[in-house]
């Protein structure tokens, strides 16, 4: 399978008053095409700070990246960090000037990765501006990621205005070889009912009519939007850094001159605009096919008022909407009831089947693990102590923190089940156990725990773990 | 089957919704609403529901914690009063004194003597023998109080009981040697008690907490989800204390909580609520295996198992649970329901029993369970 993401190395540290939280000490693992990727462990094992380190969302400070890798495609998600400890190091005395190219350099990075990394939380209001409607947050993440395909869509209803203008008279429409066409068999699939149809059907022609009045402008704006799409995508595929570099440059000069925050915000005032009506339509469309009851009222509504499960929709809608390679999902549904679990655990599998998005997902829940995920990372005090296939991982543990999180849970399916304990807590990360991390806690230590790390080693295809019992110089029992 | 320890009848509580400038009542919330349990001694009651369904509610209202709006709670009934008394309140239709009939007079009055909310002195004793676990440790304890005075608190107020049944105060060395054998069998040790209890993990804190609870015997435990904040590795070591200290001390618990899993390892029989009202009971085991109520049944389907080679049925329920402070007429769970008919938005189901130890609170148990009622097409799906 294809790698999307690929994590090596990733080592993130907290520098606060009580001394340094080393929250990852040395965290690998990648990502599949497609695939659902698992990680499971106890409150303050590094799961959320693993995902905040890969979108770049640690708080800085007293938060930093120390070391390691993160590459998406070809490019290294963590590369302006390298340069910043280059910086720093060789040339202390210009470092005024080289905060400037950083920043821009970060604020680059950012765009790249709201592009390509999508991320929802436990908390939805956590992603969510409480003081604009839904609809001005997911619009707003269309005009920054997706214009391209706004724009293509618009020029299409322009080119086929009449054929629109039948189809809402009550004929059919014959389905077009591009995004329009695309967008009209989604529509016929998803929409609710003649009335949810016939708004589409509105947008979709009043967009194309602004469109066609000036035309010239919005296929100057698409033509421009296309070549930072491809430049952009260029990024992930050149495996030349040198290459990279340039674009970097070429990109990061572009962004300033087009500003899209303040672009978007510009379209906002002009109601009429065929971009700013593609992506309201965009956004009703994106809220019918999460599932949400009455998505035009949602749409107007402020987030205070929609129930838990309702804003995890909506947040998930505005992840989609950027359409991710990779989207993160950290503990999505740990704040919500089982039965809203439920209805968000299936919405994410069937988003993953309709579009084939890569997800890691983040939990504490063997339950939500087991029956969402190809593969599984279990996590322990800033590593990933054991990873396999789904099934495999939960016929064959190998890890003694595996073994134990496994004979912790008690099960609806097995009342009988005699509940085992692992003794004692999570460490504190400032001075966490010396050797492997979890030896205080675990039944099978001896002498070699307490002074080295394991490594990762593969036990069988596809199944590794990190402990001194796999190590072949001592055997297990 | 043992004796009963608690006949709560009618409960309800309602709290009132303000607005506006001059602060009038504009509704009510409906957090319980008409609720009879009995819990019998010894037992693990296990009481479910999603979030605002009225569990914790109904607990602090349990054990006068909350003032209830409407109901009467016998505790430890003697047998005669008990069972004639609640069967007359729940077939009260009026509470006017004066249109009663001259046996139900006297019944109420009896009633009366027997409540524990009205009566003063069985209210102290009451409140003598019942304590409550809460689920966030670390708001329960007060931050600025040592482990030992926190745990000593309610013995100076209460006092331990005595081998004569009766209860003696205790202070000074005597006390403090009760709490250092107490905290030893928490898994605690004797220098935890000069602490204060941010120095604790949240699995500490518990144990701390139901410390603070059992140290004066109580007979009726309330928890409320005594470990819903804590890791699965730490809430396996508080259920397995909490298990060993109900037989050696022969409590009665009561466990609030909304895992289901937890549910099914700790307790009897189940208690099922849905918007403030009670909609199953049953045996532990037949609640698992033979759901009846549609809310239990979609409720049990939501559970993840974590085993990726089980597969399973989901069934999933379509929008969200309704505002507990204008809930659907007739049966609540009407507006989710497959089974829904006609009759569903208008009657609401009594709470019967439909076979033996196992009753539910629907129009159409019987022919569901039967199978003569087939499920409206809902979205399911398998795992
Ligand atoms: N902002 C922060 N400051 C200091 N320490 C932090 C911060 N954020 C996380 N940590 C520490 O990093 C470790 C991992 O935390 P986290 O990733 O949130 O765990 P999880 O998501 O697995 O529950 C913990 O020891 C936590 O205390
Ligand atoms: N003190 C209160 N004042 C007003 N409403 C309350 C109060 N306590 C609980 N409620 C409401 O009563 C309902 C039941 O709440 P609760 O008993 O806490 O449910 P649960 O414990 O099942 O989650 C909820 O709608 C809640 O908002
Ligand atoms: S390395 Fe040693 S202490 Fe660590 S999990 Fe393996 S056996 Fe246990
Ligand atoms: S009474 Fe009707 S609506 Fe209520 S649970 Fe039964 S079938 Fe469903
Ligand atoms: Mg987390
Ligand atoms: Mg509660």
């Amino acid at each position: 399978m294809e790698d999307v993401l690929v994590v090596k190395n990733l080592k993130t540290q907290f520098f606060i008053y009580e001394g340094v939280v080393k929250a990852l000490e040395d965290v690998s693992f990648s990502v599949g095409k497609g695939e659902v990727l698992g990680i499971v462990g106890e409150t303050g094992c590094g799961k959320s700070v693993t995902a905040y380190s890969i979108t770049r969302l640690i708080p800085d400070p007293p938060g930093r990246i120390v070391g390691g890798e993160v590459k998406l495609g070809n490019l290294d998600l963590m590369r302006n960090i390298k340069d910043e400890a280059r910086f720093i190091q060789k040339k202390r005395i210009k470092i005024k000037h080289n905060y400037k190219v950083i920043r821009n350099n970060e604020l680059f990075f950012n765009t790249i990765r709201g592009k390509y990394i999508s991320m929802i939380f436990q908390e939805p209001m956590a992603a969510l501006n409480p003081v604009y409607t839904v609809e001005d947050q997911i619009a707003e993440t269309l005009l920054l990621h997706n214009r391209t395909r706004l724009l293509k869509i618009m020029k299409s209803a322009s080119n086929h205005l009449s054929e629109l203008e039948r189809w809402k008279d009550g004929g059919d429409i014959d389905i077009f070889d591009d995004e329009l066409g695309e967008e009209i068999d989604k529509i016929k699939k998803t929409a609710r009912g003649a009335e949810s149809i016939k708004f589409h059907q509105d947008l979709l022609i009043e967009g194309a009519r602004g469109f066609s009045k000036k035309m010239q402008k919005y296929e100057e704006m698409l033509k421009k939007s296309i070549e930072r799409d491809e430049l952009e995508d260029r990024l992930l595929t050149d495996p030349n850094p040198a290459t990279q570099q340039e674009i970097i440059k070429r990109l990061a000069k572009e962004s300033k001159k087009i500003n899209l925050i303040k672009m978007s915000k510009q379209m906002k005032r002009n109601k009429k605009d065929p971009l700013l009506i593609e992506a309201r339509r965009e956004s009703f469309s994106l809220l019918e096919s999460v599932d949400i009851p009455n998505p035009r009222g949602v749409l107007k509504s402020y987030p205070h008022e929609l129930s838990g499960g309702m804003l995890q929709r909506v947040t998930i809608s505005i992840a989609l909407a950027n359409n991710p390679k990779v989207l993160i999902a950290d503990e999505p549904t740990t704040a919500l009831d089982v039965t809203v679990q439920a209805q968000i655990l299936k919405l994410l599998r069937d988003l993953q089947d309709a579009i084939g998005t890569s997800i890691i997902l983040i939990t504490h829940d063997l339950g939500v693990i087991a029956e969402t995920c190809n593969r599984v990372a279990v996590m322990y005090a800033g590593n990933i102590v054991e990873m396999a296939e789904v099934k495999e991982l939960f016929r064959n543990p190998k890890h003694p923190y595996t073994i134990g999180l496994l004979q912790s849970i008690p099960r609806v399916d097995d009342p009988n089940k005699t509940l085992k304990t692992i003794p004692g807590n999570v460490p504190n990360l400032i001075n966490p156990p010396q050797g492997c991390r979890f030896h205080p806690r675990c039944p099978f230590v001896f002498d070699r725990c307490r002074v080295e790390k394991p490594v990762s080693i593969e036990v069988s295809k596809g199944h590794t773990v990190e402990c001194h019992l796999f190590s072949g110089k001592v055997n297990a029992e | 089957m043992s004796k009963v320890l608690i006949d709560a009848v009618g409960l309800r509580k309602y709290f009132p919704i303000k607005g506006g400038v001059t602060g009038r009542t504009l509704g009510y919330v409906y957090a319980v609403d008409d609720v009879n349990i009995k819990i019998y001694k010894g037992e693990t009651v296990g009481l479910v529901g999603e979030s605002g369904c009225g569990k914790t509610t109904l607990g602090r209202v349990l054990l006068d914690l909350a003032e209830p709006t409407a109901g009467v709670l016998f505790y430890n009934p003697e047998d005669s009063v008990s069972s004639k008394v609640s069967e007359l309140y729940k077939n009260l239709k009026t509470n006017k004194p004066s249109e009663l009939k001259k046996e139900e007079k006297k019944l109420v009055e009896e009633a009366k003597k027997a409540d524990v909310y009205r009566n003063k002195k069985r209210n102290r004793e009451f409140r003598k023998k019942v304590q409550i676990v809460f689920q966030d440790p670390v708001s329960s304890l007060d931050p600025r109080m040592l482990i030992k005075d926190i745990i000593a608190e309610p013995i100076l107020i209460n006092g331990i009981p005595t081998e004569d049944g009766k209860r003696k105060k205790i202070k000074g060395d005597e006390l403090l040697n009760y709490i250092r054998e107490m905290i030893g069998e928490m898994g605690l040790n004797e220098d935890h008690l000069f602490r204060f209890p941010h120095e604790f993990s949240g699995g500490q804190r518990q144990r701390i907490a139901i410390a603070r609870a059992i140290s004066i015997r109580p007979e009726f435990l309330v928890l409320d989800e005594p470990t819903s904040a804590l890791d699965v590795s730490v809430q396996a070591q508080i259920l397995s204390l909490l298990e060993h200290l109900q037989q050696k001390y022969e409590m009665t618990y009561l466990f609030i909580t909304h895992n289901l899993a937890v549910i099914r390892a700790v307790s009897d029989r189940v208690i099922v609520m849905y918007l403030g009202k009670v909609v199953e009971v049953s045996r532990t085991d037949d609640l698992f295996e033979n759901p009846i109520h549609p809310y239990t049944q979609a409720l049990l389907s939501a559970i993840p198992v974590p085993d990726p080679e089980r597969k399973r049925n989901i069934v999933v329920l379509s929008g969200d649970v309704p505002s507990p402070a204008n809930p659907p007429a007739g049966c609540r769970f009407h507006t989710r329901c497959r089974f829904a008919e006609e009759i569903c938005t208008k009657e609401e189901p009594k709470l019967e029993e439909i076979k033996e130890g196992h009753t539910a609170a629907c129009h159409f148990a019987r022919e569901i369970i039967s199978g003569q009622k087939k499920p409206a097409p809902a979205p399911t799906f398998s795992t």
